[in-house]
């Protein structure tokens, strides 16, 4: 009966289960029934994918771990105040005028598309989580402080569930930002990804390869969407007053 | 410990921070002391610095002078407004200072009902306060203060918020509450006749700074009958001190 503060149940029927799984292998079905008629190679598509998405989900997972760190350091200390400006100044640096910078430090690797994916990511989610520790009602934060929610307990038990639905929304616009960032990536100077398969169909003229390319990612976002995004905001709402 | 005040509130003086440095005092020269188990109410005008004093008391804020002697072991305080958390059930709620304390599940889980039974909330449990009247709040927020077993009870306006039958009904059961347990309460609020009606002192604070006017002892018995004379003349007392 008794739960953690921050408790999270997204699928609760063996029905939501289901139709999430079939979310999950209609895409690859269409893929490859689509990708047989097309006489294009929906292996190399799939993989393509699959590579432009384990990078954006590193880079996502790094944005994540980063940006909520900063924004507990900064949104539960006086003293973090004086690094606003900072971030405030660097998250107005576009992130492509950092491409050739990220090239000589890293060269075109993973490493560097995952760190260039991260840095576009990170700027929602912190400045969500921020504005959500900053608005808190005062009277939230005494109660914390009065039932002896300090340390680790406070975050876990207060900051991470306060904060809870603004990373999510934070994340969905991030991992938006994070799909620019990783396909613009690939198309500038990579040899694996979504973004060289779409390249590569663009300079051949394939237009069935480039309309194949756009509906694999639109049905990767769609299917993310519904299995992830779609419940914890549902989830969300039971944080709202 | 029991020879000492429960707090001893000596020279007290507060200003808010202030890029300035030219902020006027909130608190004045506050000094007053509540022995165990007493119930004393703090009443005055809007903006006399009641609120900001139980927080000097329960260290949410540092005065700017004077010092506050604290021989308690535990404190708990119910809010105002909605300190609730949306994110916990109202068992959660009741529950967050226990399990803060690192307490064993199976007897926070005894202590909780308990308390929920005793502010009426049995059937609503595993409710969010979202979909709880505003009455039902304050009594989750009750709950959760009584749940740590506090010897020092702070609570800053708990019934300004509530319809009058509502908050009627919660005053009654936080007096039977008090009864029950004798911790030592400190009631902050802006209605004479509640606190006339709970307390055994009364502290008449005036504003601009905020200061004591005076410390009345209320030696009716209870329960008080709120339409009696005497309660009528310390209802008046106070009133005109307030508005002098």
């Amino acid at each position: 009966m008794i739960h953690g503060g921050h408790r999270l149940k997204i699928y609760t029927r063996v029905e939501h289960v289901l139709v999430a799984l079939a979310t999950l292998f209609l895409p690859a079905i269409f893929l490859l029934i689509y990708g047989s008629f097309a006489k294009s190679d929906a292996f190399v598509l799939a993989s393509g994918l699959g590579i432009s998405f384990a990078r954006l989900l590193v880079g996502y997972a790094i944005s994540l771990f980063v940006g909520l760190a900063i924004a507990l350091l900064i949104g539960t200390n006086k003293a973090g105040e004086w690094l606003m400006p900072v971030f405030d100044v660097l998250q107005n640096v576009p992130s492509f005028a950092l491409i050739p910078v990220f090239a000589l430090l890293l060269g075109y690797s993973n490493t560097m598309v995952v760190i260039f994916a991260a840095t576009s990511i990170v700027w929602p989610i912190l400045f969500y989580a921020l504005s959500a520790l900053r608005t808190a009602h005062q009277e939230w934060d005494e109660a914390a402080t009065i039932f002896g929610a300090v340390g680790w307990k406070r975050v876990w038990n207060y900051h991470l569930p306060l904060v809870f639905p603004a990373i999510v929304t934070g994340s969905i616009v991030g991992i938006s930002i994070g799909w620019e960032a990783v396909i613009g990536l690939e198309i500038i100077g990579f040899h694996t990804g979504v973004g060289v398969f779409l390249d590569s169909a663009s300079k051949q003229g394939d237009q069935t390869a480039l309309f194949l390319g756009i509906v694999a990612i639109l049905f990767l976002v769609v299917t993310i969407n519904k299995l992830v995004w779609s419940p914890l905001l549902k989830h969300a709402r039971l944080y709202a007053e | 410990m029991q020879n000492k005040p429960a707090i001893a509130v000596e020279g007290v003086s507060f200003r808010f921070a202030d890029e300035t440095k030219r902020a006027p005092l909130t608190l004045k020269d506050i000094s007053f002391s509540v022995a165990h188990s007493e119930f004393v109410s703090i009443v005055g005008p809007s903006g006399c610095g009641k609120s900001t004093l139980l927080r000097l008391i329960l260290d949410l804020q540092k005065p700017t002078s004077g010092s506050v002697e604290k021989n308690f072991t535990k404190s708990a305080m119910v809010f105002q407004g909605v300190a609730t958390f949306p994110w916990l059930t109202v068992y959660e709620n009741v529950a967050f200072g226990l399990r803060m304390q690192g307490m064993r599940d199976d007897t926070i889980a005894s202590i909780v009902r308990e308390k929920i039974n005793e502010v009426g909330l049995r059937q609503n449990e595993g409710k969010h306060p979202r979909e709880l009247s505003g009455g039902m709040r304050q009594r989750v927020g009750v709950a959760r203060a009584l749940a740590v077993s506090p010897d020092f009870l702070v609570m800053d306006e708990p019934f300004s918020s509530l319809d009058s039958i509502t908050a009627t009904a919660l005053k009654n059961d936080i007096l039977a509450l008090w009864e029950k347990y004798r911790m030592t309460v400190l009631l902050v609020s802006h209605l004479i006749s509640e606190a006339i009606e709970l307390s055994d002192r009364i502290i008449v604070m005036g504003k601009h700074p905020g200061m004591i006017k005076k410390v009345i002892p209320i030696e009716l018995p209870r329960p008080r009958n709120p339409r009696s004379s005497e309660f009528f003349k310390l209802l008046d007392e106070i009133t005109a001190l307030i508005d002098a």
